[in-house]
């Protein structure tokens, strides 16, 4: 199979994209697929993906096309070690919250780790040190404790010796 | 030979261990009790000894309720606060909406939709296993969702994970949740008093108190029990021991240290335990009584302990001793204390290991937060700054540029180099840093252009206290006093005026009488502490005292007394002074002189604390002139004390009078000193005294909230003498006026000259100890 052969890829809102093979083989599932189905002219449908999330995640794997795989036990060992995203990265994470999580979304449907981590991290430094009234507002969380719950789990929060 | 002065006051310091951990359902509110109990002493004003000791139980129980009443109000209303604030949350959610729409503005669209419950639990669960221990704590606090997500067992992996990343220990003897172990390891706040000072936990008591409260909360296990009566004497071998001492976080300490609630709630308890047993042991003696041989031995033996141990003496010492007191052998008081020394070593164990980690953690957090740059590139954005700048307003100075304001500031504290675009966005921030650099040095050198012309009139008051007669150059005012008086401060503030000879003149009759105001209002305020802190308010003869002509109370001999004795209000004026040359002006033993007869004080002032040479700070500029003196209850309650430990005379007995009395006896003991220095015996020993209870007093004052010390309780030592010279002391002592002199030691002289040779010993003992 040559590595410059074209994928169709059919979202959830119908338009077609063309890539690159090797670019679509960032997603262990399109791999997955064509490596079932073989050569095939149709269009690989993606019913969970709109074609703006799409375009952004055609996007990242084309930016990390020529990154070379990651052994399995590294990805479970390293990634969550460190929180940092390379520059471009994080220039490419820079969307709004809504995107954000479609991107999330998507690399999990489409079984991107590398992406999947991307957007985690991201996420995850957007929680980092903050107070809970802060991550609250930043994702509009609903409080949904009472004053008496608060108070209860501030001193649940506290330890106290069990006599 | 002891005598002691015994202060009613004692008897509230038992009922407010006695309050102990009586309410346990109240969790962490009984802490508070024991300053509940405190604070309002300072109220009731009067001598250390006063006239009845409250020691019914029924005192106590009032006590114990009314207590509990201001323990569970004081709780209330240190809520309160944190309820507004968080309503002011809840309607926040509101605010999140606005933070939205700010977040619209950058084009982040933050918080518009609740995105993050479109997630899947296994997409969360990802998020998660990237934050930290203190973030997992932060999100289990957002909703009901995540606390139970975060609370599962399910997901602890996620904070083992998490507390692994950071080599963060697992321990079992607490049995910490995730929670309270990331609380503990990552909380700021005091868990006492929500204080943000408190950086460090204490891991042997899994609690995070701030300096204040462990002033409060915390206390040394291994004082003598005498300090500590009704606490039970095994109830020190149950309670968590603290890893460190009240005030060094740093070091381990060696000593035991505990809470007070926890040490009352044990001891509560092994009382309980102990009368339970000893009922039950009555009642199967009563129902099965044995054969005549031994039937009173067992009486005595019941009826004895049928009693509790405490209402027989409530100091005794023996107290402590297993065998012939009855209390200990009672096997399910021993059982519980075996077991906690046990779970203590474990807890020890696993505490340091606890402390460890949390100092490397510290260490990781501050690598972390490190920024690392290279400061030829910084130094070269911030000089492309600074011309890009001087190209708009030329008005900026070096001193602007160089301001830590300007350079540490993250729009300037950076490698990268500026570029076109970048400096367009962040112009006008810049310029705003600027202006504020500028006025900020604007303000600083006016304030230092003041603080030279102030020290410039230094020479001048020297000399002018130097004219003055020698009797009146200690109620001279202290320079930076001097600085504030209406007359002086207009040859200082104006930047125009310049102080010449002729303008000194001129403002020197002005200059002189403000000074023979300040010594006249000085030595009235000094009246004025002096009364109120050794009279009774509501006495009607202090009231008559009040009204007289002040010119007839005001001559030296008021002064001179010991019960007029006043203090420098200068906090820690205990320290040497700073040079030679100030200890060879001031030769007496008690060389520094910061309580005493008030003319004393002032030269003590003038020596030791007359060395700044302009106003400080706006504080001080505001509060005017002030008198430096003061006069403690504490201590008005400790001269009282020593007064009637030798005897003197309140009227006439001065510093003479009290140095020739204390020099001739072994040592003082000051049996409920807060601080470890308890026994003073060396030469000036009733000075050293004092200056200890002063520094304590003023420790307690700066504590939150500021507290009173109790009353102190003094014992007086004397030497080793005859037996014949003890037995004629011993009379001495009953013959004495002193109702509190006579105690209980005074009474195991009394049964020992009957011929009991025991009690003798023991009192030579601890003569020599």
């Amino acid at each position: 199979m040559s590595s410059n052969q074209c994928v169709t890829l059919q979202t959830s809102d119908d338009e077609q994209f063309k890539v690159d093979r090797d670019v679509a083989n960032r997603s262990v599932l399109i791999r997955n697929m064509l490596e079932d189905v073989g050569e095939s002219e149709q269009a690989i449908p993606l019913p969970n993906v709109s074609a703006n999330v799409l375009k952004k995640v055609l996007e990242w794997c084309e930016h990390h096309k020529k990154d070379p795989e990651p052994l399995a036990e590294d990805l479970d060992d390293n990634r969550r070690k460190t929180t940092e995203i390379s520059d471009w990265d994080a220039k490419f994470i820079q969307v709004d919250q809504e995107m954000l999580f479609e991107i999330i979304l998507a690399a999990n449907y489409l079984d991107i780790k590398p992406l999947l981590d991307v957007g985690c991290k991201t996420v995850a430094n957007m929680i980092k040190g903050k107070q809970p009234e802060e991550i609250r507002k930043l994702f509009n969380i609903v409080n949904d404790f009472t004053p008496e719950e608060e108070a209860q789990i501030k001193k649940e929060n506290e330890w106290a010796e069990d006599r | 030979m002891t005598g002691r002065a015994k202060h009613p006051r004692r008897a509230s310091t038992r009922s407010s261990y006695a309050v102990a951990r009586a309410f346990e359902d109240e969790g962490g509110e009984e802490e508070r009790e024991t300053d509940e109990e405190v604070v309002p002493r300072k109220r009731d004003k009067g001598k250390g000894r006063a006239v009845e000791v409250f020691d019914s139980d029924e005192g106590e129980e009032d006590e114990d309720e009314t207590s509990e009443d201001d323990a569970s109000d004081w709780e209330e209303s240190c809520k309160k606060p944190k309820k507004s604030k968080s309503a002011g949350r809840k309607g926040g959610q509101g605010g999140g909406a606005g933070a939205g729409k700010k977040g619209g503005r950058k084009g982040k669209d933050v918080g518009r939709l609740e995105v993050m419950k479109t997630l899947p639990l296994e997409l969360l669960v990802e998020i998660f296993s990237h934050l930290d221990p203190n973030d997992l704590l932060a999100l289990s606090m957002v909703n009901k969702q995540y606390r139970s997500l975060l609370g599962s067992p399910a997901y602890q992996t996620v904070w083992q994970e998490s507390r692994g990343r950071l080599d963060l220990p697992d321990v079992s003897s607490a049995g910490l949740t995730e929670f309270q172990y990331a609380h503990l390891m990552f909380g700021k706040r005091c868990q006492a008093c929500n204080s943000p000072y408190a950086k460090r936990a204490d891991f042997g008591i899994m609690q995070r108190l701030c300096k204040a409260c462990r002033n409060v909360l915390v206390v040394r296990l291994d004082w003598n029990e005498a300090s500590r009566p009704g606490i039970h004497p095994q109830a020190k071998d149950c309670v968590l021991l603290c890893l460190h001492s009240q005030n060094d976080m740093r070091y381990l300490a060696d000593a035991p240290y505990g809470l007070i609630a926890d040490l009352e709630w044990w001891s509560n308890k092994l009382w309980e335990l102990e009368y339970a047993d000893a009922d039950a042991y009555a009642t199967t003696k009563e129902a099965a009584p044995s054969g005549p041989a031994n039937s009173a031995s067992s009486r005595s033996r019941s009826s004895r302990a049928a009693q509790p141990s405490y209402v027989e003496d409530d100091v005794s010492d023996d107290s402590r001793e297993l065998g012939p007191r009855g209390f200990a052998k009672w096997e399910r008081v021993l059982a519980i204390v075996n077991a906690r020394l046990r779970l203590r070593a474990e807890f020890r164990e696993d505490a340091i290991k606890l402390r460890n980690a949390e100092r490397e953690l510290h260490k990781l957090l501050a690598e972390r937060k490190r920024v690392y740059l290279f400061p030829e590139l910084w130094m070269e954005r911030a000089q492309q700054i600074e011309d890009r700048v001087r190209a708009i307003d030329r008005r900026f100075g070096h001193k602007d540029f160089d301001h830590d304001d300007f350079l540490y500031h993250k729009l300037v504290f950076q490698e990268t180099p500026l570029t076109d675009e970048e400096w367009e966005t962040i112009k006008s921030k810049v310029l705003k840093i600027l202006y504020n650099v500028r006025e900020k040095r604007y303000v600083t050198d006016y304030k230092e252009m003041c603080q030279d012309r102030q020290h410039a009139l230094r020479r001048r008051y020297d000399g002018l206290k130097s004219d003055l007669e020698a009797d009146a150059q200690p109620f001279m005012p202290l320079f930076v006093d001097f600085l504030l008086f209406e007359s002086v401060m207009p040859l200082w503030v104006f930047d125009e005026v310049r102080v010449d000879d002729e303008l000194w003149e001129d403002a020197l009759v002005d200059i002189n009488e403000e000074i023979e105001q300040y010594r006249l209002e000085l030595i009235l305020h000094a009246h004025e502490i002096i009364l109120s802190a050794t009279t009774d308010p509501d006495d009607r003869q202090t009231q008559d005292t009040l009204d007289e002509p002040l010119e007839a109370t005001l001559d030296d001999a008021f002064f001179s007394r010991a019960t007029s004795f006043v203090c420098c209000a200068f906090q820690n004026c205990k320290k040497p002074l700073p040079w030679d040359e100030m200890r060879d002006m001031n030769p007496r033993p008690d060389a520094k002189n910061c309580i005493g007869p008030l003319v004393d004080v002032l030269k003590h002032q003038h020596l030791a604390h007359n060395f700044q040479n302009f106003v400080p700070n706006d504080k001080v500029l505001r509060a005017g002139p002030q008198f430096h003196i003061n006069l403690p209850l504490e201590i008005a309650c400790a001269v009282s004390a020593l007064l009637e430990l030798g005897n003197l005379d309140e009227a006439t007995a001065g510093l003479y009078e009290l140095r020739a009395y204390f020099d001739s006896v072994h040592s003082i003991e000051w049996e409920n000193a807060t601080c470890f220095k308890r026994k003073f015996r060396w030469r000036g020993k009733w000075f050293d005294l004092l200056c200890t209870i002063k520094k304590e007093v003023d420790k307690a004052s700066r504590l939150k909230p500021p507290l009173a010390l109790e009353p102190p309780v003094l014992v007086v030592r004397e030497y080793k003498k005859t037996r014949s010279k003890k037995k004629k002391m011993s009379d001495r002592l009953f013959t004495s006026s002193s109702a509190f002199a006579y105690d209980n030691r005074a009474r195991s002289e009394e049964s020992d000259s009957d011929g009991s040779e025991d009690e003798g010993e023991d009192e030579d003992g601890e003569d020599s100890g």
